[in-house]
């Protein structure tokens, strides 16, 4: 629903009057208000030789700009979104203008109450997790009602319900949720000297969307339920969650009517120069949408954390992990250590060494060929682990300082990445590639800074291999300019060993950032925390501007 | 503002359980149909007819094609417009016209199966559908009707909503009175003679002079798997619903049937055998599907019917009721 911004803004201003006239201990003064904007545009030509289509509006534009005004224990914001349309490998439907999220929010020390759009998770997110990431052009905010409450030192409650945004309108559904974690260090008396710290939490979430299909008696209700355990002592620490979700046929599923379930736990050792950290994760059935028939990431009440990290590096990105709802096993270790300065290895300045390891497999299944009477589609052996390989990946990061002018990081990795699984393509196979990456900082005085990466990924399905180089000059503090080339010279069609070559520049002065650039951009894939999206090949002019206050 | 004491906890926390309760158990996943389960054992036919003339359907139509990235996300507008509370009051078709629903030679596209996006959907009527209304070849898809009602004038698609504002006309209708009836009883001959034979009844509610009145008559068959290009991927197994397959009056052609402008029934008949396509499974759909998709499933068949005018100007196709029924 498309609000005018002074409607908005002359309710917000009617409450805060209304309210401070009524008790001055909730407000404070005048109050604050922040912000940040931030405008994305580009410019599209049309490339048949790297599949970059022609566009007819020749122009993207993402852009929002968020406001928050803070007085007392009264707050309010809105953001306003403009697509323009939207850039290419972003959702269509976002298309057009306007109120994108909206809220007006009381706090005190014991309740908060929330009206409006808002953004909440329950323990890792497995069962509820409302979030925006403005570079996924994913926003599943929910509009409705939550509170929380703090009735006693040690537990925390929270209760919500609403329906989930929809790119300019709202999901079908309407979810409910509540939440309680107890603190026991907090609640009971003395334990807060403990050196064993223990955290307890529940969460309870359900949704609601008519159910009228000739075929299918669709549950109009479906409701999951997690259990958390937090342990810590001293430089230990142990998370871990069991999720359970009751039958959700849906188009993701194939309407299957057996129950989901989700189990991670985590692990982990820190103390000054080295940490350690264990992952395990079973999801089997857990995608959890707030509309039957949505697809992709459209509607998501829940987040299904992906076990390998987040890469930085173009070519470390090449091959991204997408977490599979439908049913993944997998395990992730990472050790850290720092090589001690003035030691051998470490040299003067010390040595960070970071080595991780990341499988992901199949679920073991059973097939029950039930699809003409129960659906329940499959049993799962809770502790199999099946066939194919999703992802495999052996990462080893070093990190040292040279003097006060160089330092440098080296990275190498070894992937196995099952590419018609995680991308949903067919024909792909398994990719087998090895990456490496070599990225130096050299500081050529107190404001000119150096910066060069040069990267190659190997391997012989798919594309073939690339080569990838940046150089990249920051000078006056606040000024850059940059070239990179990516290059796919290992590509077994002659005609498509190309170039994709990039010049940007930009001016950040404290919060303002301005960067330009021009170039070709290959087809790829864009991954934050397990969640994709798609980025098609372009060629033309970038504009990107950002700020905040 | 402050609970003062446990009570006050303990009762939101009672709410809060009893709002989140719900929770529906499903223990008989498919709905039972009766009569409709298998074939016929004795070979006689079974008939059956619609029981719902006097409430107002609106005829929703997804203009789509299988290698129209961004028709899926409107087959999920138009799929939660069905599910939606009115949703028995929408007769929904997917006309798959243009040269993104053209069929492509075996082994067209490298690294997907011989056999991708080798099937052809469109029907005749779909394709004067396209040249009157959409162009869809020109001026891209997905493209939504509601009733053909005319929307903005544009020169080249006055009928066509976008995607996501098709709520907005069906919810300006539903609560209007129907100008017309339709009521459709069908019949269904066992294998191997397979001829489906129909009868339409429209009523004309307070005809006006000087307008033509037309009905036309199809076959719908939902749940459909086959390929389907999607924004990040080829979909190798895409529900397709509602897929609209043929116009059995007017030779097959998208125009239908003069109807007289009185406010008399006026029933017409109808028999239609396509041996070769016609198959029978009554099983839930599943992947990979019983019935291959080149080939029409006639337990998941729908006979439609719609009556619209022809008045010339803005109301011009405009579709004053429709109705299905399942075969």
């Amino acid at each position: 629903m498309k609000i005018s911004v002074s409607n908005i803004l002359g309710v917000l201003a009617i409450c805060v009057a209304a309210i401070s006239n009524v008790n001055s201990q909730i407000l404070n003064g005048p109050g604050q208000l922040h912000g940040s904007v931030e405008i994305d545009a580009q410019y599209y030509k049309p490339d048949s030789a790297i599949g970059a289509p022609k566009v007819p509006e020749k122009m993207g534009l993402n852009s929002f700009a968020q406001l928050d005004y803070t007085n007392g224990r009264i707050s309010a914001g809105i953001r306003y979104e403009a697509y323009e349309d939207a850039l290419q490998g972003y959702d269509s439907r976002y298309n057009g203008n306007g109120i994108a999220n909206k809220y007006i929010k009381y706090a005190d020390s014991t309740m908060s109450i929330t009206v409006g759009n808002f953004y909440e998770q329950f323990g890792s997110g497995m069962v509820l997790r409302s979030y925006w990431n403005y570079s996924l052009g994913i926003d599943n905010s929910i509009d409705g009602v939550r509170l929380l409450y703090n009735p006693y030192k040690g537990i925390y409650i929270k209760g919500l319900i609403g329906h989930q945004r929809y790119y300019w309108a709202e999901g079908a559904g309407i979810v409910r949720g509540a939440d309680a974690e107890i603190h026991l260090n907090e609640l009971i008396p003395n334990w807060d000297q403990h050196k064993t710290g223990i955290i307890l939490g529940g969460s309870f979430v359900s949704k609601y969307q008519v159910a009228d299909d000739p075929t299918y008696n669709l549950p109009a209700n479906v409701a999951a339920g997690a259990g958390r355990l937090t342990i810590t002592n001293g430089g230990f620490s142990l998370y871990s969650e069991y999720s359970y979700k009751a039958n959700d046929p849906s188009a993701i599923n194939n309407y299957l009517y057996n129950p989901g379930q989700g189990i991670i736990t985590k692990l982990s050792y820190a103390q000054k120069g080295l940490s350690i950290e264990l992952t395990g994760e079973r999801i089997d059935n857990m995608d959890f949408k707030s509309d039957r028939a949505a697809i992709k990431n459209d509607l998501d009440i829940n987040y299904l954390p992906a076990l390998p990290r987040d890469e930085t590096y173009a070519l470390m990105a090449f091959y991204p992990y997408a977490t599979q709802p439908t049913g993944e096993m997998g395990f992730d270790g990472e050790m850290r250590y720092t090589l001690p300065k003035g030691s051998l290895l470490g040299g003067h300045y010390g040595t960070d060494i970071d080595v991780e390891y990341s499988a992901i497999n199949a679920l073991d299944t059973t097939n029950l060929n039930d699809l003409t009477t129960t659906r329940q589609g499959y049993t799962a052996s809770f502790l199999g682990i099946g066939k194919p390989t999703y992802f495999d990946n052996l990462t080893i990061e070093v990190k040292h300082k040279f003097s006060p002018k160089f330092r440098m990081i080296v990275q190498y990795c070894n992937e196995v990445y099952n590419k018609d699984i995680i991308q949903q393509e067919t024909g792909f196979a398994t990719v087998h590639a090895d990456i490496g990456v070599f990225d130096g900082y050299y500081r050529l005085s107190e404001k000119h800074t150096l910066h060069f990466e040069l990267q190659e990924l190997y391997t012989k399905q798919d594309q073939g291999s690339w080569a990838y180089a940046l150089a990249e000059y920051n000078f006056g503090s606040d000024w850059f300019v940059g070239a990179l080339d990516e290059y796919n010279y290992g590509n077994s069609i002659a005609a498509q060993q190309i170039h994709y070559f990039t010049l940007t520049g930009g001016y950040t002065h404290n919060a303002l950032r301005i960067s330009v650039g021009y170039g070709k951009t290959r087809a790829g894939i864009l991954c934050v925390g397990g969640v994709c999206r798609q980025i098609p090949a372009a060629d033309g002019f970038t504009l990107s501007i950002t700020n905040s206050f | 503002m402050k609970l003062k004491n446990i009570k006050g906890l303990v009762g939101i926390l009672s709410f809060i359980c009893l709002a989140l309760s719900a929770c529906d158990k499903i223990n008989n996943p498919i709905i039972s149909k009766g009569n409709n389960v298998g074939i016929p054992s004795s070979g006689l036919t079974r008939v059956t007819s619609t029981n719902d003339d006097d409430l107002l359907k609106v005829l929703v139509e997804d203009f789509t094609g299988h290698l129209c990235t961004n028709c899926p996300a409107a087959g999920a507008q138009c799929e939660a417009l069905v599910n939606s509370t009115n949703g028995n009051q929408v007769v929904l078709l997917q006309n798959n016209v243009s040269s993104l629903a053209k069929a492509v030679p075996k082994g067209y596209y490298p690294g997907l199966p011989d056999t991708a996006y080798c099937n052809d959907f469109i029907a005749l009527a779909d394709s004067e559908w396209d040249n009157v209304f959409i162009d869809g070849t020109a001026n891209g898809m997905p493209a939504t009707m509601v009733d053909r009602l005319y929307f903005n004038g544009t020169p080249y698609s006055p009928n066509v909503y976008s995607k996501e504002n098709v709520s907005v006309p069906f919810d300006s209708l539903i609560g209007t009175s129907p100008t017309a009836k339709i009521h459709i009883a069908d019949s269904m001959y066992a294998p191997p003679v397979s001829t489906l034979s129909m009868s339409i009844t429209a009523t004309l509610i307070a005809p006006v002079a000087g307008v033509k009145y037309y009905l036309v008559v199809g076959l719908v068959e939902d749940s459909i798997y086959d390929w389907q290009d999607s924004v990040s991927h080829n979909i190798q197994y895409y529900l397709k619903r509602m897929t609209f397959r043929t116009a059995i009056n007017d030779g097959g052609h998208g125009w239908g049937d003069t109807l007289s402008a009185g406010a008399s029934p006026q029933t017409k008949h109808y028999t239609y055998a396509n041996t070769a396509a016609f198959r029978y499974n009554s099983a839930v759909v599943s992947v990979p599907p019983k019935v291959p998709a080149r080939l029409w499933n006639m337990a998941h068949m729908y006979v439609i019917a719609f009556v619209y005018q022809v008045t010339g100007g803005q109301h011009n196709y405009v579709v004053l009721q429709a109705q299905k029924l399942h075969i």
